[in-house]
């Protein structure tokens, strides 16, 4: 019966051309989608299951609800905490951290400037990356050693064996120390590259110990500074929520003095910060409540959102075949009811429908992988991942991938199965009959929800990107073309820093050269304590070290008050300290605040300036007041921040360079610092190519909404099409009594395109609101954003009834204009 | 074999109600054939249908072979069918994606009893006796009304029915072609097949041993022919 089935399908589709290739091209894109669904969620779930020996392996995590401030919810933690959660709670068997630092690291001079693991020397016995070379137990016996990636160990010592070898890099010197000591590595071990389906990054590995690891020491001990990330290693059975609620108690027994000692803050430890523990294996998916993972985070929303988008677009293919099927049906009626005469059961129906669309899915989905080969390049890309189809014939997916086709014919195969089973024989037999009544209505409900995806999801991409433009346009309060930065953090110290951006000044072809400890779109953040006198609340504001000339490169204006300036004893700060630690030192220094910040502190600008406040319980006074800068972009609002001038604070240069000789002046800037720290690589990058980057994800959202919609819109029109071919044939005769009771070309265009039109803009009253809710949920994460235009709605409605009335245009042309006496021949 | 008492049919849709057959009484005997004869729409097709098990009575009873089965549900009437009652129609009904042979088989298909290696002989010796074992292979489309109309013979017969129901078997035929056919029904009557026919042609009623008059829903005359 089953060959009977095989070959009935087979002459069907060979019989049908136009009829096949619709459906199986629908499927067939439909299914794409599903095998590239597939890869993106496998990739999603590899991630970290290939590292062994994971089980037990948790990440620590931190939120800070410092009074006062937003709580902080951080991947970084503490130096000192894996150590004493280790130490002081049972059932923790082993700790590990590390640390990534931007150093010069140099093999004779071949000189690179590299990213630094600083690790734990347990570091590759507890997490367990494959070393080529060497062995994970003691490579870091050693205190000068240094893991090196395979192809970091290329980059230095080519095709040479590395073992053994030396890389010379900078050693920890105190911040006013004028010239560091150089330390020598030795290689003692080489790791496999890591692959990208993993947390962790890194090619260049050396341990605490080692005289270059640039963790400044007084910090080391410190519970105040974030700086690396944690794992720990429980014992079998331990529950990490329990281990995550006694770190209450390291929490009040060491951070509750340092709180009082350099914040002022008289709480509890443990109702400040609140550790969490994520299990090493889901940190990829399970981090995006955390700022400062190592790598952008995955998320399970991710996930789920890219496989609902795959259902509904393979959910659109199905109501196509549904819709083909249904249509075809009605010339298929005779051999139904022949079957049934002839002593067809109805099941015996039913699955010979079933097992077509099951063969006509399998079919597709050969189709599909052969799109899916072809478009994989473009997929790679787009996710910036290495996925290759070889990982679907891991037999898993590829069961997951066959279960998915045949659930996709038994879903496409079910509705006409079940309508066309039902058929009387009697009335099969002896007329021409039609589809009943009710098969038109359901194709119609069919083309409404295709379409209602469709045009749902035109409106988010629409959306999407108008807010990414409205980013791209936004006034942001501050300048950002040709204007390079220098990152000097940890390089440049005391005194030299300031002759460096003096030396600057000196060409020509630079406007302005200012010092800040943080740039825009940068990553970090720093705050202090400030406290109006009178006044009970304490507040955290955001705060940036600064030399005077810091706002003219930006041209950020000054709207109270006045700038700061280098001549003005006061206007310098003696210290600051991320510790929030108070300097006697800085009282009554000037500071600088901006609008938002005055704001925060009740002001207006004018009323502000000339104001004294507590600045870490420093009494300081406000001389001026700056406009706002988005220093972050729509995603969150400029910050209230203090500005500080505080010479010799280690800060990044911004150079503001004149147009039409940047190529020389970029030159003269390497030249420059080489004079300055010829062991050190110049790390500098433009401010606009960061800006570039900062609403890549909105971009790339907007960009798989669009193709999405490119798809369901597609697999929609082959649909509609096909649908339009084949009612054509039942509305000849129709059309033709209309022409002779003297209706024109033109009216009966008109009636069809109406009636195509009538089931799309039905779909709009689906989409619409669908639409709405989402998008307001998503705008709600923007502190800039778009109002949401009904124009997006009007356009993307409008498109998906210009592509449909495009899709059958044709079609009804050439049926409008058929002779009416050969419509009515046929009866 | 068949007897029909009190046989009604009534339509109903929302509006109207049209009766099809008003109180049919009619026997027929195993072995007899049957011609049905009237004006459109005088209830011929209706009567057919009933006979056929494609349509169950409104009323009265309907005994086939000692059983009444007016009453009977759908998939006890097919099992019934399927075993008893082949059917040939004016428009032959063949499926066009199949070819002769395999559109012969479809009557066999469903039998379960029957295995696949007898099915093809059976089907092999319904178009031998059809005369169109020739054609096998072909499609319908390939084939004149004629031999199309040999298939579905084939086709109804190659169960090995008691029962033959033919609904206009030579409308759409030649003269030349509607007589064969009408001599292979001959044929099949006189190796003991039951046949009911429905014709408008006079002479094509003639083959049979007995010819129904039916108007609007009743049986006028019921003349049975000498045999010539």
């Amino acid at each position: 019966m089953i060959r009977h089935y095989l070959r009935v399908t087979a002459r069907g589709i060979a019989s049908h051309k136009l009829y096949s290739l619709i459906n199986i091209a629908g499927l067939a894109i439909g299914l794409t989608c599903v095998v590239f669904v597939v890869l993106f969620v496998h990739d999603q779930l590899s991630y970290d299951k290939w590292i062994p020996g994971t089980r037990n392996l948790y990440r620590l995590e931190l939120t800070i609800s410092i009074p006062g401030r937003a709580p902080l919810s951080m991947a970084v933690i503490p130096n000192p905490m894996p150590v004493a959660m280790r130490d002081q709670i049972p059932g923790v068997t082993a700790m590990t951290r590390l640390s990534t630092w931007t150093k010069t690291l140099s093999n004779g001079d071949r000189q690179f400037s590299q990213n630094i693991n600083v690790v734990d020397a347990n570091f590759f016995t507890t997490i367990r990356l494959p070393l080529l070379q060497g062995n994970p137990a003691t490579v870091f016996r050693q205190p000068e050693s240094v893991v090196l990636s395979q192809s970091a160990a290329r980059k230095y010592f080519g095709t040479a064996d590395p073992i053994g070898r030396f890389l010379t890099t900078e050693g920890y010197c105190g911040r006013h120390a004028t010239t560091c000591p150089q330390v020598s590595l030795r290689v003692t071990g080489v790791m496999r590259d890591l692959p990208h389906n993993t947390q962790l990054k890194g090619d260049v590995f050396i341990p605490t110990t080692s005289l270059a690891n640039p963790f400044p020491k007084r910090w080391r001990r410190n519970w105040f500074s974030e700086n690396g990330f944690g794992y720990v290693r429980l014992a079998p059975g331990v529950s990490p929520t329990q281990v995550a609620a006694e770190t209450a108690t390291l929490f009040d027994q060491d951070v509750t003095p340092e709180l009082s000692k350099l914040a002022g803050i008289h709480v509890l430890g443990s109702k400040v910060y609140k550790a969490h523990l994520t299990p090493f294996r889901n940190v990829h998916l399970e981090s995006s409540r955390w700022e400062d993972n190592m790598k952008p985070p995955g998320s399970w929303s991710t996930l789920y959102g890219v496989v609902a988008i795959g259902i509904l677009t393979l959910l659109v293919a199905c109501f196509n075949f549904m819709n083909l099927a249904t249509a075809r049906a009605t010339l298929r009626t005779r051999e139904i009811a022949l079957r049934k005469l002839l002593g067809a059961r109805r099941r015996q129906l039913i699955a010979q429908f079933l097992v077509e669309a099951i063969l006509v899915s399998l079919l597709s989905l050969v189709f599909a992988l052969a799109l899916a080969e072809m478009l994989l390049p473009l997929f790679t890309a787009f996710l910036r991942t290495p996925v290759s189809l070889d990982d679907l014939f891991d037999w898993h997916l590829l069961l997951v991938l066959i279960g998915v086709t045949v659930l996709t014919g038994l879903i496409s195969g079910s509705y006409p199965a079940l309508v066309l089973s039902g058929l009387r024989p009697a009335a099969g037999l002896r007329s021409r009959a039609t589809g009943t009544e009710n098969s038109g209505r359901l194709r119609n409900a069919m083309v409404v929800l295709q379409f209602a995806v469709s045009v749902g999801i035109g409106i988010a991409a629409i959306a999407v990107f108008a807010q990414v433009n409205y980013g791209l346009q936004m006034k942001m309060g501050f300048h950002r073309n040709h204007i390079v930065i220098i990152g000097g953090n940890n390089h440049l110290t005391g005194k030299k820093e300031e002759a460096f951006a003096q030396a600057l000044r000196a060409n020509p072809g630079i406007i302005s050269v200012g010092l800040s400890s943080l740039v825009p779109f940068g990553h970090g953040r720093m705050t202090s304590q400030v406290q109006v006198p009178g006044q009970a609340d304490m507040l955290a504001l955001d705060t940036t070290v600064i030399d005077p000339d810091y706002p003219k490169v930006y041209g950020i204006p000054v709207i109270a008050g006045r700038p700061l300036a280098a001549t003005r004893g006061p206007d310098r700060m003696h210290s600051f300290g991320v510790l929030s630690a108070s300097d006697p030192l800085n009282e009554g220094r000037n500071v600088l605040i901006n609008a938002a910040a005055a704001r925060r502190l009740g002001f207006s600008p004018q009323q502000a300036v000339g104001r004294t406040i507590l600045f870490n319980h420093n009494q300081v006074r406000i001389v001026g007041v700056l406009a706002d800068a988005k220093l972050h972009g729509t995603r969150r609002p400029a910050p209230a921040m203090i500005y500080l001038y505080v010479p010799g604070y280690p800060m990044n240069v911004s150079v503001r360079l004149r147009p039409g000789q940047i190529p020389q002046t970029l030159h003269f800037i390497d030249r420059t610092w080489r004079a300055f720290l010829p062991t050190v690589v110049p790390q500098r990058w433009f401010l606009e190519g960061s800006f570039k980057h900062l609403y890549r994800a909105e971009q790339r959202e907007g960009a798989t909404l669009g193709v999405f919609v490119i798809v369901a819109l597609l697999i929609g029109c082959l649909g509609l099409y096909g649908l339009a071919v084949f009612t054509a044939e039942q509305r000849t005769k129709e059309i033709g009594i209309r022409k002779v009771s003297g209706a024109r070309t033109l009216d009966i265009v008109r009636l069809m395109l109406w009636r195509i039109s009538v089931p799309v803009l039905i779909s709009n009253l689906i989409a619409w609101p669908l639409a709405y809710t989402y998008l307001r949920q998503w705008l709600d994460g923007f502190a800039y954003r778009i109002a949401l235009n009904p124009l997006y709605f009007i356009v993307a409605g409008a498109t998906g009834l210009l592509i449909a009335w495009a899709t059958v245009y044709a079609n009804t042309l050439r049926l409008a204009r058929t002779n009416p006496i050969r419509a009515l021949r046929y009866e | 074999m068949l007897s029909m008492k009190q046989l009604t049919k009534v339509y109903r849709t929302t509006e109207v109600e049209t009766t099809a057959l008003r109180s049919v009484n009619l026997d027929v005997a195993a072995g007899e054939f049957l011609a049905i004869m009237g004006p459109s729409g005088c209830g011929k097709s209706t009567l057919l249908n009933i006979v056929g098990m494609l349509d169950s009575p409104s009323g009265g009873e309907y005994w086939f072979v000692d059983r009444n089965i007016a009453g009977w549900s759908e998939s006890q009437l097919s099992e019934l069918r399927k075993n008893s009652i082949g059917f040939i129609f004016q428009s032959f009904n063949l499926v066009d994606d199949l070819s002769v042979f395999e559109n012969v088989e479809l009557a066999l298909l469903y039998h379960k009893d029957v295995a696949a290696r007898e099915r093809k002989l059976r089907v092999h010796e319904a178009l031998e006796n059809m005369k169109i074992a020739h054609r096998a292979k072909h499609r319908p489309q390939q084939l004149s009304g004629g031999q199309q109309q040999r298939v579905a013979i084939a086709r109804a017969t190659v169960a090995r029915p008691k029962l033959l129901l033919a609904d206009e078997p030579t409308g759409n035929l030649d003269s030349a072609m509607g007589e064969e056919v009408m001599q292979l029904l001959t044929e099949l009557n006189q190796q003991g097949t039951t046949i009911v026919m429905v014709t408008h042609s006079p002479s094509h009623a003639d083959y049979a041993h007995r010819v129904v008059h039916l108007l609007d829903g009743s049986i006028v005359t019921d003349r049975v022919r000498q045999a010539v």
